[in-house]
Order: C-alpha cells, then sequence, then structure tokens
C-alpha cells in the first residue's frame, strides 16, 4: 500500500474515530445533564434549616421564591390566563412566584418526547394532556413520589381524599406510590351522550315520542319515507347519519354502554364483560343491520369524514338529520338546535334502559393533572403552592374565572356565571380566563351545591337534561392504571383488535351476515390474544379494587 | 517513498482539489447532521426509556423482539402487500404521465398558451393533503357528489367508492396523478429545454416527422433523468407517505388501505412506542435499500445511468 | 434515377410528413385541452369555495358559483396579526434558505458528475446511506442542541440544506448536458476546475438552477416540521405553523364548546381550509412565471462545434 493511500485511509479513520467520539460525548452528555441537575430527595423535608419555608399558613416563602411551571394548551389558546385574578392574588399571598411555560398540543406528543429525552424539565407540570400514564411511568426517574409530601404540606387534598376516596385511589401507581396529583370539577353532569331527536319532526309526521327500540324503529322509519322536515322533499332525511363509523351509543338500548372507551363493561353481579363478544352486541348489530337495509342510516355513515357529515346536520336550507346521541340538544345541529329535544333512555328488548355515566360526573375525577419533578428546587414549597387550588373557590375559579370577571358570589354564598362579553362563547371566554380543565381542583359534594347554574344553556342545561338519564346510568369501567409490560401489550394488542372489530362491524351493518361470519368473528378474536386482552382489564381492575 | 507523481490515485486528488473544495461544505454538513447522530438507529434494538437516553437503555431481549412483534402482528401481510403494491401501481401510472406531459408541453410554441397552461398544471400540486381528501371525498360521494350525480343522470346505481376496497388503490394513484403530474413535469421540461434547435433543424432536412423527432431527439434526452428517478422511486417502494392513506382510510376499505405507515401511528397514539416503531421503520429501510442496489446493479449493466 | 423521380418521392415524402405531423398535432393539442380542462375546475372550485359558505361545500352544492358568498375566511385569517410575523419569517428563511441549498448542493453536484473524481462512487454511495438511514427525531435534536442552534434562525437553512435528492438529479444534468470535450478543451488552456466550475458550468446550467432553486424554495416555502422541533419562539415561526395553529384552535374550541360561538368556529375552520391554501400559495404561483423562462428554451445553442 503507498504511503498516501496510507495517509488518506488514516485521514477517513481519524474522522470516522472523531464522529464516533463526539457522538459518543454527546450520548453520554444528555445522560449527565439529566444527573446533574438538582434532585433534592424527599428525605430533605422536614429539615428545618430552610428557614424561608413555612410549613403552614401564609405566605408559604419569607423571601420570594419561583417556581418553574410548564403546562399544555390547545391551539393557540395562549397564555391569556395567566392574568386570573385568582392566579394574580395567590403569587402575592404565597409569594411564590410563577414562571409560566406555555406550549400548545399541536404535535405536542413529537415535542414531548424531545423534551424527556434531553432532559428539558421544568420543576412543576401541570395538565393531564401534558404527561399521561405512560410518560409517567416509563420515566418514573423524572417525577417525584408524592405520598410524603401530600401527607405533610397539603392539608386540602388529604381532606379530599378522605371525602371522595377515588382521589386516592386514582392516583396510585401500580408501585404503590402517588407520582401525579388529582382533580375533580365541578358542575359535571352524570350522564354521558343522551338520545336526542328532532321533535319538530315528530310533530309534522304527528308521532309520539318513543321509548322503546320498536318505537324508535318505527318512528325512524315514518322519518325516512315521509316528508318529515316539511320541505315537500320526502326522501332527503336522514334519520341517522353516521362519519366514519357509527355511534356505539346506538347499542345503549341493547345494554351496551362504554365510556371511556375500552370496550369493558362492569356488570350488575361486579363481574366484567368485553362487550363485542357478547350477545346483546350480536343483537345490537342486527337491530342497525336492519336499520341500515332499510334505508335509515345515511349509506355514506362509514365513508364520509365529519366535516360532510357535519354539512347534513347544519345544512343551510332544511333540517336533515332525524336522531343521534349527543351531550346537549344543541351540540350537533347548528342553526336547527331548537328543533331537538333529548329523550329518556331508550328501552331495549329486555325492558330496561341504559345510560353511559359515571357517578362521581362525567370526566370529572382524573389524575395527572400535576407532578413535581426532580428538577425541583424546593419541592415543599411547589407541594404547598399546589395544596391551595384544592379549595372550592379556588377550583371554581380555576375552571371558570375569577370572582369578580366571570363569577359572582352572592350574598347567601352561592356563585352564578356572568354573561361573557359580546363576540365571544361561553366556553372560549372560560378558556381564556382560566386553565379550565387542567390543573388541580377540588369541590367538595357540599360546595358543589353552592353553584348555581343557568338551566338554559352551556354547562346548566347538561345538568338539566342529564337528569333524564342519571337513573339508569350504569357502573362505568374504572380508570385504572396499568404497569409498564401491561401497557406495552396493551397497544399492540388494541390496535390490531379495535380494528378488527370496527372492519367486521362496518361489514355486518352495511352486507349483513353477522350469523354466518360470528364463529370466525370468535376464533379469529381469539387468535388475535383477545384473552391476553381481557386478562389485562381484569388484573387491573382487580388491583384497583384494592387499594385502600 | 514513492512521489506522487507515480501514484496515479494521489496526483487525481492533487489535480483535482477544486471539485474536493465544491464538494466540501455538503460532506461537513452531512458528517455534522446526518451521520453524527447515526448512532439512534439502534433504538430499534433497545428498549428505550427517555430517562436514559438511547446510549444507557437496556438491549431488548431479544435483540430482535420488536422485528418479530411486528411479523408476528395481525397486520404484518396486510401492511406489507398494500405498500409495494399502491406504490408499483402509482409507479406505472405517475412515472410516465410526467414524461408524457413534458413532451407535449415541448411541443407548443412559445406564448401564451403554452406559459398559462404551463401554469395551471403545477397549480394542484400545492394543495394540502386535507384538502385534497376532501375533495375526493365530496367528488365520489354517491349522495352529494359529481359522481353521484352523473350516476342519476346516466339512470345507474353510483357507488360509494370510497367503501369499496378494490376501487382504493386507483382513487389513491389517479388523484396523485391529478395532483402532481404538472409539477413532477418540470424536469424532464428543464432537460428537453437543452436540446439544440439546430438538431431540430437538421432533422427536418433529413425529413423527419414531427413523431420521428420525438422518438429519436426529446426521448434520449429524458432517458437519463428518467432512469435516475426511477431507480430513486424503487428505491422507495416500501415508503409511503402517511397522511393522505390515513385520511383516506375507514372502515370499509381498510384491507386495502392498511400501510406500513399508519400502523405504526396507531401504535404511536397508544402509548411511547419508540423501539417498536424505530423497528418497523428500520426493516422498511433495509428493504428498500436493497432494492436499491439491486435496480442500480442491474442498470449499471446496461446502461451509463446508475447511481454509483 | 431520374430526377423528376427523386422529385416526386420528396414531394411523396413531404406529403405524408405534413400529415403524420397534422395528426400529431392534432393529438397533441387535443391532449393538452382535455388535461387543462381537467385540472382547471378543481382549481376553480377550490377558489370559489374559499368564498362559500363550508356547509353547502361539502354538502355538494357549490358547482359553478361560490354559495353563501363569504370573505370571512380570509377576513379571520387576516385577523391574526400574526400572520404577518409569519409571512415575512417564511420569506426570509426561503430566500436564504434557496441561496444556502443552491451553494450546498449544486458544486456537489458537479464535482460528482466528473467521472476522473477519486473515490467518487464511494462518496456517493455514502451521501445515498443517509437518505434512508437517519438516527431518528431525538439524537438529531440533541446535535441541533449540541450545535447551539436550537432556536436560532439558522437551524431552518442550515443543518438540513443538504438535499441528495437533489443533488442526484443536478449531477444527471451535469453528466448529459455539459460535454467532457468543453473540458478538455479549457484545461488544456490551463483553466482550473474551480474556475471552469464557475466560469463555464454554471452559466450553461441555467435550467437545472432553475429547477433545483425552484424545489428548494418551495420546500422551504411548506415547511413546517422542522421548525415544529427546533423552534421555541413564537417569533420565530414560519407562516405554515401560523396557519395551522389558527385552524386547529377553531376546531377545538367548535369541538369543546357549545353554543353559537362554538358553532362559528367550527364553521370558520371548515371555510379556512380552502383560503389558508390561496393564501399560503398564492406568493408561489406569482414568482413561478419569472422562473420558468430559463427553461423554456435552449440555452445551449451552439456551445460546442465540431
Amino acid at each position: 500500500m503507498s504511503s498516501t493511500l496510507k495517509r488518506v485511509i488514516s485521514l477517513i479513520v481519524v474522522i470516522g474515530l472523531s464522529v464516533v467520539l463526539l457522538t459518543g460525548c454527546t450520548g453520554t452528555r444528555a445522560d449527565k445533564e439529566t444527573d446533574g441537575k438538582s434532585s433534592p430527595s424527599t428525605s430533605s423535608i422536614g429539615k428545618t434549616e430552610d428557614q424561608n419555608f413555612n410549613p403552614e399558613g401564609l405566605p408559604i416563602v419569607n423571601e420570594p421564591v419561583t417556581l418553574q411551571v410548564l403546562t399544555t394548551r390547545w391551539g393557540s389558546m395562549g397564555d391569556s390566563f395567566t392574568q386570573n385574578q385568582w392566579l394574580i392574588d395567590l403569587e402575592r399571598k404565597t409569594n411564590v412566584k410563577i414562571e409560566w411555560q406555555v406550549h400548545s398540543l399541536n404535535d405536542w406528543s413529537e415535542k414531548k418526547s424531545i423534551l424527556l429525552a434531553g432532559g428539558e424539565l421544568p420543576e412543576v407540570v401541570i395538565g393531564m394532556q401534558t404527561f399521561d400514564d405512560t410518560d409517567i411511568m416509563i420515566n418514573k426517574e423524572y417525577f417525584l413520589d408524592l405520598t410524603n409530601l401530600i401527607d405533610q404540606y397539603m392539608p386540602n387534598l388529604k381532606e379530599a381524599m378522605q371525602t371522595i376516596p377515588e382521589f386516592k385511589t386514582i392516583v396510585t401507581f401500580p408501585d404503590g406510590k402517588i407520582y401525579s396529583l388529582p382533580k375533580n370539577l365541578p358542575a359535571r353532569p352524570m350522564t354521558c351522550n343522551q338520545p336526542i331527536i328532532n321533535k319538530k319532526w315528530l310533530d309534522n309526521l304527528g308521532l309520539e315520542e318513543p321509548t322503546t327500540v320498536d318505537e324508535l324503529y318505527y318512528v325512524l322509519k315514518k322519518f325516512e319515507d315521509k316528508d318529515a322536515n316539511g320541505n315537500g322533499n320526502p326522501d332527503d332525511e336522514y334519520p341517522i347519519c353516521g362519519a366514519k363509523g357509527l355511534n356505539m351509543d346506538l347499542l345503549n338500548p341493547f345494554g351496551i354502554t362504554d365510556l371511556y372507551g375500552n370496550k369493558m363493561m362492569v356488570m350488575d353481579d361486579g363481574s366484567l364483560a368485553y362487550y363485542p363478544i357478547t350477545e346483546n352486541y350480536k343483537e345490537g348489530l342486527k337491530w342497525l343491520r336492519k336499520l341500515y337495509s332499510e334505508g335509515i342510516i345515511d349509506p355514506e355513515s362509514f365513508t364520509q369524514d365529519a366535516t360532510m357529515q357535519d354539512s347534513k346536520r347544519k345544512n343551510p336550507s332544511a333540517s336533515l338529520v332525524g336522531f343521534d346521541y349527543a351531550w346537549t340538544p344543541d351540540a350537533l345541529f347548528g342553526q336547527w338546535s331548537d328543533e331537538y329535544i333529548a329523550l329518556a333512555p331508550i328501552k331495549g328488548p329486555d325492558g330496561k334502559q341504559y345510560a353511559a355515566g359515571d357517578k362521581n360526573g362525567i370526566s370529572s375525577i382524573m389524575r395527572n393533572e400535576a407532578e413535581i419533578t426532580k428538577f425541583c428546587k424546593h419541592p415543599e414549597v411547589a407541594a404547598r403552592w399546589l395544596d391551595q387550588f384544592y379549595d372550592g373557590e379556588a377550583s371554581i375559579q380555576n375552571f371558570w374565572g375569577a370572582i369578580g370577571t366571570v363569577i359572582t358570589k352572592n350574598s347567601d354564598g352561592t356563585y352564578v356565571l356572568n354573561n361573557p362579553p359580546e363576540g365571544i362563547s361561553a366556553d372560549a371566554w372560560y378558556w381564556d380566563q382560566s386553565l379550565r380543565d387542567f390543573g388541580p381542583k377540588y369541590v367538595s359534594p357540599d360546595f358543589q351545591k353552592k353553584i348555581k347554574l343557568s338551566p338554559s344553556s352551556g354547562d346548566g342545561l347538561k345538568l338539566e337534561v342529564s337528569k333524564l338519564g342519571d337513573p339508569f346510568i350504569t357502573t362505568p369501567y374504572p380508570n385504572v392504571m396499568y404497569t409498564m409490560e401491561e401497557s406495552d401489550q396493551l397497544s399492540t394488542l388494541r390496535t390490531d383488535i379495535d380494528k378488527y372489530i370496527e372492519t367486521t362491524r362496518a361489514e355486518w351493518i352495511t352486507k349483513g351476515g353477522i350469523d354466518e361470519g360470528w364463529d370466525a368473528y370468535i376464533k379469529q378474536l381469539n387468535e388475535m390474544e383477545l384473552d391476553q386482552l381481557i386478562k389485562i382489564y381484569t388484573d387491573a381492575y382487580t388491583r384497583y379494587q384494592q387499594i385502600k | 517513498m514513492k512521489t506522487s507523481y507515480q501514484n496515479p490515485a494521489a496526483k487525481n486528488i492533487r489535480q483535482n482539489w477544486g471539485l474536493y473544495l465544491l464538494l466540501l461544505p455538503s460532506v461537513i454538513l452531512l458528517i455534522c447532521f446526518a451521520y453524527k447522530p447515526m448512532y439512534g438507529v439502534i433504538i430499534a434494538f433497545k428498549d428505550y426509556k427517555s430517562a436514559s437516553g438511547i446510549i444507557g437503555s437496556p438491549w431488548a431481549d431479544p435483540w430482535y423482539k420488536y422485528f418479530l412483534r411486528f411479523f408476528k402482528s395481525f397486520q404484518f401481510k396486510t401492511t406489507i402487500t398494500n405498500t409495494p403494491l399502491i406504490n408499483i401501481y402509482s409507479l406505472t401510472v405517475n412515472f410516465p404521465l410526467p414524461i408524457i406531459m413534458a413532451l407535449i408541453i415541448n411541443q407548443m410554441h412559445a406564448g401564451k398558451f403554452k406559459r398559462v397552461f404551463q401554469t395551471i398544471t403545477y397549480m394542484p400540486h400545492f394543495i394540502s393533503t386535507v384538502v385534497m381528501v376532501g375533495l375526493i371525498r365530496i367528488f365520489l360521494s354517491p349522495g352529494i357528489g359529481f359522481m353521484g350525480n352523473i350516476c342519476n343522470l346516466l339512470g345507474i346505481e353510483a357507488l360509494n367508492l370510497m367503501g369499496e376496497a378494490s376501487a382504493f388503490k386507483s382513487i389513491y394513484v389517479w388523484s396523485d396523478a391529478w395532483q402532481h403530474t404538472g409539477w413532477d413535469s418540470i424536469i424532464y421540461i428543464a432537460a428537453l429545454s437543452n436540446i439544440d434547435i439546430y438538431l431540430y433543424e437538421a432533422a427536418t432536412i433529413d425529413g423527419a416527422s414531427k413523431l420521428q423527432k420525438l422518438r429519436y431527439i426529446d426521448i434520449p434526452m429524458l432517458i437519463p433523468t428518467a432512469s435516475i428517478l426511477l431507480i430513486m422511486r424503487v428505491g422507495n417502494l416500501m415508503s409511503l407517505g402517511f397522511e393522505k392513506v390515513y385520511l383516506m382510510q375507514n372502515d370499509l376499505n381498510l384491507s386495502a388501505s392498511e400501510v406500513i405507515a399508519t400502523y405504526v401511528y396507531k401504535i404511536g397514539i397508544n402509548g411511547a412506542q419508540y423501539s417498536y416503531s424505530a423497528a418497523i421503520n428500520m426493516f422498511n429501510t433495509i428493504i428498500n435499500f436493497i432494492l436499491l442496489i439491486t435496480v442500480n446493479q442491474i442498470t449499471k449493466k446496461i446502461s451509463e445511468n446508475s447511481l454509483w | 434515377m431520374s430526377d423528376s423521380v427523386l422529385r416526386m418521392h420528396w414531394q411523396k415524402k413531404a406529403k405524408q410528413r405534413s400529415t403524420s405531423d397534422y395528426i400529431f398535432n392534432l393529438v397533441v393539442f387535443s391532449f393538452s385541452v382535455v388535461i387543462l380542462l381537467a385540472v382547471v375546475y378543481p382549481i376553480y372550485f377550490i377558489i370559489i369555495a374559499s368564498f362559500s359558505d363550508p356547509y353547502a361545500v361539502s354538502g355538494g352544492d357549490v358547482w359553478l358559483c361560490p354559495v353563501g358568498f363569504t370573505l370571512d375566511g380570509y377576513k379571520e385569517l387576516l385577523n391574526h396579526s400574526s400572520i404577518w410575523r409569519g409571512y415575512w419569517n417564511t420569506i426570509l428563511y426561503t430566500v436564504v434558505g434557496t441561496f444556502i441549498g443552491l451553494a450546498v448542493n449544486i458544486p456537489a453536484a458537479y464535482a460528482l458528475s466528473r467521472k476522473d473524481l477519486f473515490g467518487r462512487n464511494a462518496i456517493m454511495l455514502a451521501f445515498i446511506f443517509t437518505m434512508f438511514f437517519n438516527g431518528g427525531l431525538i439524537p438529531t435534536f440533541l446535535t441541533i442542541r449540541d450545535f447551539n442552534l436550537y432556536n436560532t434562525f439558522w437551524v431552518m437553512v442550515l443543518p438540513f440544506s443538504v438535499s441528495v435528492y437533489n443533488i442526484i438529479v443536478a449531477r444527471t444534468f451535469f453528466s448529459n448536458s455539459i460535454s467532457s470535450a468543453l473540458w478538455d478543451a479549457a484545461r488544456i488552456d490551463g483553466c482550473g476546475n474551480l474556475r471552469y466550475f464557475f466560469k463555464i458550468v454554471l452559466p450553461l446550467s441555467k435550467a437545472v438552477i432553475s429547477v433545483i432553486g425552484l424545489w428548494i424554495a418551495v420546500g422551504q416555502w411548506n415547511s413546517y416540521f422542522n421548525a415544529l422541533i427546533y423552534l421555541k419562539d413564537a417569533k420565530r415561526y414560519p407562516l405554515q405553523i401560523i396557519l395551522r395553529d389558527i385552524l386547529i384552535i377553531n376546531n377545538v374550541q367548535g369541538a369543546l364548546g357549545t353554543g353559537e360561538a362554538a358553532r362559528i368556529a367550527l364553521r370558520l375552520a371548515n371555510l379556512m381550509r380552502y383560503s389558508i391554501i390561496i393564501v399560503s400559495t398564492l406568493p408561489i404561483m406569482i414568482f413561478y412565471p419569472f422562473v420558468q423562462k430559463y427553461f423554456n428554451h435552449g440555452v445551449m445553442i451552439g456551445a460546442v462545434k465540431g
């Protein structure tokens, strides 16, 4: 080999080595960085050397301390909520200054993975959309175990946990520790989606409000055959109109309710059932098949997207959709909202009524509303600061807006909501003025009674309408936590199994053949390790029941 | 010690130092931003945990754990047949069309019509995928769309094409053709612009018809560019953009529309499956790379235009 | 053969040629008209859709004229002052990015087109390798951070400016359009590689430079993923991110809220889908015709004689 060639080769080798070295350095540097930052252990709590800190009362610290807090918000909502008067007062009262980092939830999943990988975490994280169960469990090293902090420095939360036991069970991770904090929301209804029907159409055709599936079928058939919307055209009505599939709430009369979308139901005797393999499901699908074959269901329900469905629901010239399940009668139909009313749950073939709901309020009690990371320099300060949120008045101000702006406190101790200013919807206003759904909150059952909402719109309307379904809500499969191995398997199993169930459902409804195909369907599900999926759900449930 | 003029390689390098200088910026950038992070490919073989970093995470046990999971998954067969099938279909349609369009445009006399034609045909390229799929849906809707209206006029029953698995690939490929042919033809137009016009004149004197000029002057000018682009398309046979397929999917056409990219996306939503998705992507890439090498070797044998 | 027979032969040939030419022209013309119509209508549709009630649009009521004429889609967009900042940023990124992109990729393509370059195939392979294998989002992010490029202007135009695809295409042009005889002649005259490249090759390559430049520019104009990951300050955001944010916020407010304003928000979101296309594409459509002339007629006239 010539010397020049050797020189060239050695140059390449040198470059190659330096790349690898640089790489190696960076790789460990990322690790070093995360180790290098201060990580006070929980054993530092209780040491009185931190004279600045007051374990009780206000202010929390004598000399101001800054806390870095990160939260996420939808789209471009921005950080206007930081102007909430209650938050401003809080800063003054506690002497804890907050440095907010607000991120948009658009593509948050990519940003999130980078933040976690690069060790760029702040001291406190707020909002259940920011980090979920899996994020926390996989990255446990980043988050502090809050059990002792709660016990010593968070009296409000402790009391909440005693009044509402779910507050504790829902944040207990599979290893028994508590890595995040819970919340419950004020003024939440118990019933989720309810049957909504076009009353004007019923009146036009002289029909009664349906109470059983057979009556419902009869009414929908009339909608389809006749000129229900009164515009002279008997063919333009869509009694039922879906988008990318049908709403499974349609199967409520058959005893199938699935509040959190994991297809597990808790039966009256406490046992669990996976509904896509039950006889009820089969019966329900046959009923839907009957509806589809008679033209009651829009044939494009499986192919059109939400925009096209919306244009049918909100068609400018006439109301076109007859029946659906929704949050409130005015949620879906735009300018035709006044024509629709809510019904009590429809009686199924067994004569009983079922509604999907939660006696604690829908999506009321949730976890992962706040975490304290290991980068927090003063965890006890953070804990005490977070505890300030677990108070009735604090919570409503963090859900709607400050007293004086959004809320008025009456002399009799009740609270009412003010009207939003011109040009902005109530909901958008609340998002602007507060953390809204996100962040720690606690509203005790007693305090809930002090909130008086107007029953004609918004949250108040929902509470009214919910009364129709409340007596019939089923027990939902709770918001359990899965171990890492379970989570891992769950994602693969669910991706495959859920898709299979959806495609077979689509075929059976549009083309029929459920009786012939049922056995092969069950067999295929078993081959896809459905029993493993059910086992995971069952184990998680058992664990959940055993937390005290 | 051999002097440099006795060593052809070194002599070459010394003489052509200017060329290496021209190469330098891109080489430096690639080393810094492509090769330096390259160690990340091992994530497919590890049980990745953010807190440990890629290097610190434990090796997957066994190392092929995530690959095996993919091979055993229910969607494996569907996705690895759909992806290349759609791509092959797309290749047979969308590879020749831009060439034909370039040849047509080249025949036009320079002037307003030619400019307007070019400008209009490239416009669809800029439509975002979301709007494009929305348009397809509206167009093909048997109830309210163009499709539905025409079928009504002709008195035949309108099919819901978006719900037919057998129609999926065609809708996908032909809508791509509509959207991108104009833009894709630009490179070929540029290649044709390099033709010496005296060649055309000489051909006319020799009695060539327009068709013959096309065959013997235009097309050979396009062959080098076309072959390179073809090789690169084959090297992407296992890759299919995620967004358009995802928007066009529904429960009725899933057997034809589930591709690797959408599957990886669905797994991703259900939890931080970095290692698993990395393994699937690596499997994809390796197949692509093998295909590329194969096609390149074949091209080397039959023509001068190969990648390396 | 006698003169008259020859003449008849040529006349026959000429007539045949002009008949086949005539047919040829007819075919070409009809194709172009059909293509034009097929393309023009949907474009027209998008334009009128951006002025129509979105429920009429997705309800299939819009065909030739806007239905429910409204300027709301545009008004809403232009209301957000961040759009102007986004426009400005994107223009900056595009201009600088195209310049850097050309400066990095074109010379490399030329160098690789020279068959006498030692190590040519190995270097090419090393480049192509990076098209297939890359470290992934997290290691790349860490690298950007290590170079202190995170959240800077330069991260949008420098680190990812190498496009192996563009290099390959440009290289093909250089190999096939520039005769090697030219280089031989120049070398004999004492011209070095660099001078040859700048003084002779570049002026002859206007076509390929315009096309590659166009591709890079459009890529920069439409990019948003890099900005999403590597930029933190909203004031540096390019147009596409801002447009997306506006679209999503309206979608979300429409979905989450109830009541009239939520309805308005959702309707706006559906409407803006079309106006966004117009707003973000208009500048390119204005700019393209200027580039078009570079590859519309030959630039190699009589470069090499004999």
